[in-house]
């Protein structure tokens, strides 16, 4: 009989304020046998009618029991821990089985929750054939519904009953597993050797925490998850072959990374716990040898394919219910209100779409664009690929300076159009009002869900003059912000990952394209991370993964780092008064004069504050007042910087273009006003077309100017050098063409190399430069000489600087032709649609330019983008139950009852 | 949560919003920056600047149908060396003088008195700084009258040079005046009257591609067996709108009125030449300015674009004067006087191209019996350092006026801060001459490079 020749050991670790409670249940049950008491709590215990054996804290239960059980002489022992409590009877229906079951090595009570007296928390365990550990009753409400069980692959060591010779011949738990499955893995053992495992559903014990928890506290889930998938590959390799053992080993750590990347980009948290977990004991091959060993030692009777394992369609079905349950969670939490892209605005899209082609349709089919402030784009992908990390320039006679993050952002948005990275400026600028239109109205949906205003918006962000000032001028980074812009607003206003994702990304994008924008979009994402996530912070990584090395180097110099992206362009900077017609330039409205004009824009600016005003004060909107307060900032920053020269291209300096800082301002006011005026009742008939009109009649300058062709963009060919030079550089590439200009304040010389500069090549580092870049002294001096005739030998220099090319650009007649013609070693080419060419005769076999990449850039750019990217996108579907829109009160009523 | 807090926000914003909008339109930023346009000033090395001279005196000898050389021309220099001769046939005729150095003050002048049985007349041209584009105006190919376009090539590489040939019915038809190639440093002659026979009033056009060249209109005069008049006029660049003749000095009655009744003699008086290139007519207006007492003529005229035409100065007195002519369209313009000498019986006519305006330093070698003429153009008085025999002063040019002075043989050197025309009338026994003052194409001391 057992009850003759019990050990009951009480392992007290954590709990030892709930031991008396344990000893109590155990003296009222009338339990007969040895109570030891195993005190690895690091303290002083001291209870009377049982002995207490005190050892240290990190001794596993196993090795407790073993501990208890040495000095005595029993059969059989029955674990418990500080934290169970047998419920009466527990014992003797426990016993009664070993009693009359001699093939039966281990018993197991049924586990209720502490808290929870009706839960299960576990009643009896196995695993798949793959290894994973599965509870058979896992927090359940208990209604008898698994008092049927009894043969069972393991039970938990909480109450588990033992006869000792099993105990012993097995050596207790596995010391690799003291914290998760370690019972589990002892009664695969038992049954191994031939002993049965059985469940008892009368003998319930109440247990108050998991073994891990007893073993080591309260863990995060990562650190739980970690054990278990430890646990997991230990115990597969300890069972498996020996052959495959290695094959096993590398598929657990890949099939589990891949596990980890789905979990990643799920956006779950912890996604490489178990990875971590499953490498942690695939590499502990000491202990995975050690139980090996020991496993093979005992192993009599292997458990084939037993009923006793879970099936992977009942694991299937119970990782459903898992993932039911998550998302449930999920809903429940998101029922916010959201503007949603209807029918409406896909009218006024397509509408828009039809402006857009009608006004700058005419650049459709070009090979590429140029004039203004734009260059062509490189002729193939992997020539704008080459300028993500590029550190040398050809711009400046050829500069090396620090990555730029705008070269690296076309780099990559040159990616969409894959196949002609021009096709997608050529997009962006026929599509600028349909994508502005779009632009606008989601980024509505930052502060307002009505759909009316956000269509107001829309309009409004389509038509605007800062917008077509920058088409007109080919100010393709104006562009780029105008419509990264509100989309950034709204996904900063977001609160989920995929908006915070997102919000990092256009963030970046306003940010590189516009750096005089930084200010601004850190403040939003400041704004963001005090009223919100803290975590918001991290949308800025995204745009200083872009621009790391230029912040780095504009330390010396701040305010060089503001200086507009790409090719500097010069800039009618409004001043004073003027600025706050909020135009980016000066404004000019058909049949009147610039003074009225003037007067028309700034009354538009002052009825759209007013009503902003009014949104402000009566609409209960406080996300309206952040918005202001940006577009102050924005206003601020312009105050600072605008008579500032910042750059410099083609004999000119260059100021800041305002219109993205203008940007930021105009969206607040018309956002402001759209609020306003959708809530007002003569809104929808009156006030909504009328603003619109408004709108396109201000802009209607700006917004003709393809049609008027006062536009400077216009098509062009990819290369920008005579189609000879492109020629000869397409068998040998590499050399460069001196262009020398004349002009009235001085020579212009440049460098161009290949088939001529193209946008990406124009870096900040090239175009914010105070004083000659490192190759322009050289180039300077070879053009002085070119074009007087001289004893320089010039031919020799050229070839130095590997320059095969002379182009005057200027007529045949200009003087400066014959003294370029007189310097012997030049063949003159003929008169090309760009100037008078000439070619260097020799075969310049100059060494080679290094144009190396920063590698470190693009790893630290592509795995901040990576991240930012699977947070952005939304891998979770979209929610099932639609939640009705709400309209923001006006009446009083409203107001009050919001109150 | 009462009213105003809930629109906190919304007020913090607008008072932001209202403090950048004040700071933008009232106060200027504390800020400045330290850009610039990227410069560099270079000297560079020993600069080489290269004018070319036309050499001898050329026509047709006894019954030759080649033009060669009639009689040879003495060239005065000044700081420079004769760096190649120019291969004319078989021959060589007309040279480079080059200096390295100082540019500025590299001048040649060639001068040639010829009294022979087919030429009478005296000539003095400056040599110049070789163009690609270049206009020059003067002579005729009616009976009796040559009119000879030398073109010489002093660089190393080839030219290819095409003419067009105006006359007074507009551009003519000359077949072979294209693509003409002048072989490195050589020199080709070719005879307008080829071109463009029987024309009074031819003007050519020459462009070049390659090597730049210099070109010379060569004229001769016979009225029939009498041979009476030389000259040869160096080019323009191009059309101008202002066209300035500093000095021209009209011969008295007594001298050539004693032949004007010989309807021969029609050329030797004043007259000016207008080419408007182009579609478009222009209205021009003369300005006669005579140095010595009397009043100023001003002629308004249109000139028909795309045709030369020639406006005779028929009834000026005796004199020096200074003529510029303003037009609306760019022109080109030359200017003719003439000379007789009732003593030795020598008649002449001379050329004048347009001197252009310009800044730095003109040189001219001039050889004797020369006076100088300086024409300000501008609307403000004229500053300018006169070099002349080795003495160096400062005279004032009045706005819109001019300033004349006898200079001695040898370097002349006119500088000036702001556009001036500088011009020289040199008279002889054997004839009359014009000269004109050039700067260096490019002042190559510190030549200004603007990084792209």
């Amino acid at each position: 009989m057992i009850r003759d020749s019990l050990a009951i050991v009480v392992v007290a670790r954590r709990h030892p304020e709930r031991l008396p409670e344990t000893l109590a249940a155990i003296a009222a049950d009338m339990v007969p046998g040895t109570i030891i008491v195993m005190n690895l709590t690091g303290d002083v215990l001291d209870f009377t009618g049982c002995t207490v054996i005190t050892a240290a804290p990190t001794m596993s239960l196993s090795h407790a029991v073993d501990r208890a059980i040495s000095e005595i002489s029993v059969d059989a022992v029955w674990v418990l821990r500080d934290d169970t409590v047998p419920r009466p009877g527990a014992f003797a229906a426990l016993a009664s089985v070993l009693d009359t079951s001699p093939s039966v090595g281990i018993v197991g009570p049924k586990q209720m929750d502490a808290h929870s007296p009706v839960t299960i928390r576990e009643m009896g365990e196995s695993m798949t054939r793959t290894g994973f550990a599965v509870h058979l009753a896992e927090r359940e409400l208990d209604q008898a519904q698994y008092d049927r069980t009894s043969d069972v692959l393991a039970v938990g060591e909480a109450g588990m009953l033992v006869r000792r010779e099993l105990w012993q011949s097995l050596g207790g738990f596995d010391p690799a597993l003291p914290g998760v499955d370690g019972a589990l893995d002892f009664c695969y053992r038992a049954r191994s050797s031939g002993w049965r495992v059985e469940v008892i559903p009368a003998a319930v014990i109440d247990t108050a925490v998991t073994s891990l928890q007893a073993l080591a506290g309260d863990l995060s889930e990562a650190r739980v998850v970690m054990e278990e998938a430890r646990s997991r590959a230990h115990r597969v390799l300890v069972y498996g072959s020996s052959f495959v053992q290695p094959l096993i080993a590398i598929g657990l750590v890949v099939s589990t990374f891949v596990k980890g990347l789905g979990r990643f980009t799920q956006k779950r948290s912890s996604p490489f716990a178990e990875w971590r977990g499953t490498v942690a004991g695939v590499v502990d091959i000491g202990a995975v040898g050690r139980a090996r060993r020991a496993f093979r030692a005992i192993r009599t009777n292997p458990i084939g394919g037993s009923r006793l394992f879970v099936s992977p369609a009942e694991l299937r079905h119970r990782r459903a219910l898992d993932n039911d349950e998550r998302r449930a969670l999920l809903e429940a939490t998101d029922d916010s209100p959201r503007l949603t892209f209807g029918a409406t605005a896909l009218w006024w899209t397509g509408f828009a779409v039809v402006v857009g082609v009608v006004l700058n349709g005419r650049l459709l089919g070009a090979p590429a664009l140029g004039g203004g402030a734009l260059l062509p784009m490189p002729g193939t992908i992997s020539e704008a690929w080459a300028a993500i990390g590029a550190t040398w320039s050809d711009v400046a006679a050829g500069i090396t300076a620090v990555p730029d993050g705008f070269a690296a952002l076309m780099g990559l948005l040159s990616t969409l159009t894959w196949w002609q990275p021009n096709a997608g400026v050529i997009a962006l600028f026929v599509t600028a009002i349909p994508l502005s239109f779009v632009a606008g109205y989601i980024g509505a949906g930052a502060l307002t869900t009505n759909s009316r205003a956000a269509v107001i918006v829309g309009a409004g962000w389509a038509l605007i003059p800062t917008l077509h000032i920058a088409v007109a001028e080919g100010r393709i980074t104006a562009v780029l912000a105008h419509l990264a812009l509100p989309l950034f607003a709204r996904a900063i206003a977001g609160t989920t990952i995929v908006s915070l994702g997102w919000a990092s990304i256009l963030g970046a994008v306003v940010w590189v394209s516009v750096p005089a924008l930084a200010p601004v979009v850190v403040l939003a994402v400041i704004i963001r991370a005090m009223t919100g996530n803290p975590g918001a912070i991290a949308a800025l990584l995204p745009a200083v993964a872009f621009e790391w090395p230029r912040l780095v180097t504009a330390l010396g110099n701040p305010l060089s780092y503001f200086a507009d992206r790409g090719v500097p362009f010069p800039v009618t900077t409004p001043t004073g008064v003027l600025s706050l017609t909020l135009w980016p330039g000066t404004p000019t409205i058909p049949f009147v004069s610039g003074d009225v004009a003037a007067l028309i824009s700034l009354a538009v600016v002052a009825g759209l504050f007013a009503l902003t005003v009014i949104a402000v004060l009566v609409a209960d909107n406080p996300r309206v007042g952040a918005v202001l307060t940006i577009g102050g900032l924005a206003l601020v920053t312009w105050f600072a910087v605008s008579p500032l020269k910042l750059a410099s291209a083609d004999g000119e300096t260059v100021g800041l273009f305002p219109g993205p800082l203008f940007d930021v301002v105009w969206f607040g006011l018309i956002v402001g006003a759209a609020i306003t005026i959708s809530a007002t009742r003569i809104g929808s008939s009156v006030l909504a077309p009328t603003s619109i009109i408004a709108f396109a009649l201000v802009g209607v300058t700006p917004l003709t100017a393809g049609l008027a062709g006062t536009s400077l963009v216009n098509p062009t060919t990819i290369r920008t050098l005579p189609a000879y030079v492109e020629a000869e550089t397409a068998v040998r590439p590499g050399g460069a063409t001196l262009i020398v200009t004349p002009s009235p304040d001085g020579l212009r010389a440049e460098l161009q190399r290949d088939s001529g500069v193209t946008l990406v090549d124009w870096t900040a580092a090239a175009a914010t430069r105070i004083g000659p870049a490192e190759n322009e002294p050289a180039v300077a001096e070879i053009a002085a000489n070119l074009i007087v005739e001289s004893g320089f030998d010039v031919v020799s220099a050229l070839e130095k600087n590997d320059i095969r090319f002379v182009l005057l650009e200027a007529p045949p007649t200009a003087t400066e032709v014959s003294s370029i013609a007189s310097h012997s070693g030049l063949t003159s080419v003929g008169v090309t649609d760009r100037g008078i060419l000439w070619r260097v005769t020799g075969d310049g076999a100059a060494a080679a330019i290094d144009r190396k990449t920063d590698t470190i850039y693009i790893a630290v750019l592509g795995a901040v983008l990576v991240v930012a990217l699977v947070a952005a996108v939304p891998t979770t579907l979209p929610r099932r139950r639609p939640v009705a829109d709400d309209v923001i009160p006006l009446t009083e009523e409203d107001v009050d009852e919001h109150s | 949560m009462s009213i105003l807090k809930k629109v906190s926000t919304g007020v913090v914003g607008i008072a932001t919003l209202g403090l950048g909008a004040y700071a933008v339109a009232f106060v200027p930023s504390p800020l400045t920056s330290a850009m610039s346009v990227v410069t560099t000033v270079v000297a560079p090395e020993a600069v080489t600047r290269s004018i070319v001279c036309s050499g001898d005196v050329v026509g047709y000898v006894g019954d030759s149908a080649e033009i060669s050389a009639v009689s040879g021309t003495r060239m005065a220099t000044t700081a420079g060396v004769t760096a190649a001769e120019l291969a004319m046939g078989e021959s060589t005729n007309g040279s480079v003088v080059t200096r390295s150095g100082d540019s500025q003050v590299v001048a040649a002048t060639e001068v040639a008195g010829v009294r022979g049985e087919s030429v009478v007349g005296y000539l003095a041209t400056e040599c110049g700084d070789a163009l690609n584009e270049q206009w020059l105006v003067g002579g005729s190919t009616t009976t009796g009258r040559d009119t000879i376009v030398t073109i010489s090539n002093g660089s190393d590489v080839d030219a290819r040079v095409d003419l067009e040939i105006w006359g007074s019915k507009g551009l003519v038809d000359a077949p072979g005046s294209r693509g003409i190639i002048i072989p490195p440093n050589s020199q080709r002659s070719y005879s307008v009257a080829g071109f463009a026979p029987d024309e009074p009033s031819p003007a050519v056009h020459l462009t070049s591609s390659g090597a730049a060249v210099w070109a010379t209109l060569h004229t001769t005069t016979v009225r029939g067996l009498v041979p009476g008049g030389l000259d040869r006029v160096g080019p323009v660049a191009g059309p101008t709108t202002t066209v300035s003749f500093p000095l021209l000095h009209i011969a008295s009655d007594e001298t050539i009125g004693a032949v004007l009744g010989d309807a021969n003699y029609s050329d030797i008086v004043a007259a000016l030449r207008f080419l408007v290139p182009g579609d478009i007519d222009s209205a021009v207006t003369i300005t006669l300015d005579p140095y010595d007492d009397g009043e100023s003529i001003v002629v308004t005229a249109t000139i028909a674009a795309g045709a030369t035409f020639d406006i005779p100065l028929s009834d000026l007195d005796e004199g020096d004067w200074s003529v510029t002519i303003e037009s609306e369209q760019p022109l080109v313009a030359a200017a003719r006087v003439g000379f007789h000498d009732t003593r030795t019986g020598i008649t002449d006519i001379a050329w004048a191209s347009g001197a252009p305006a310009q800044i730095g330093t003109a040189s001219v070698v001039v050889p004797g019996g020369s006076v100088l003429g300086i024409t300000n153009f501008t609307s403000a008085d004229a500053t300018v350092t006169l070099l002349s025999g080795g003495v160096s002063t400062d005279v004032i040019v009045p706005a819109r006026g001019s300033y004349r002075a006898p200079v001695v043989a040898g370097l002349v050197t006119v500088t000036s801060v702001t556009d001036v025309s500088t011009g020289v009338f040199v008279t002889t026994a054997e004839g009359i001459a014009t000269l004109r003052g050039l700067t260096a194409p490019i002042d190559s001391a510190n030549i200004v490079i603007i990084g792209g």
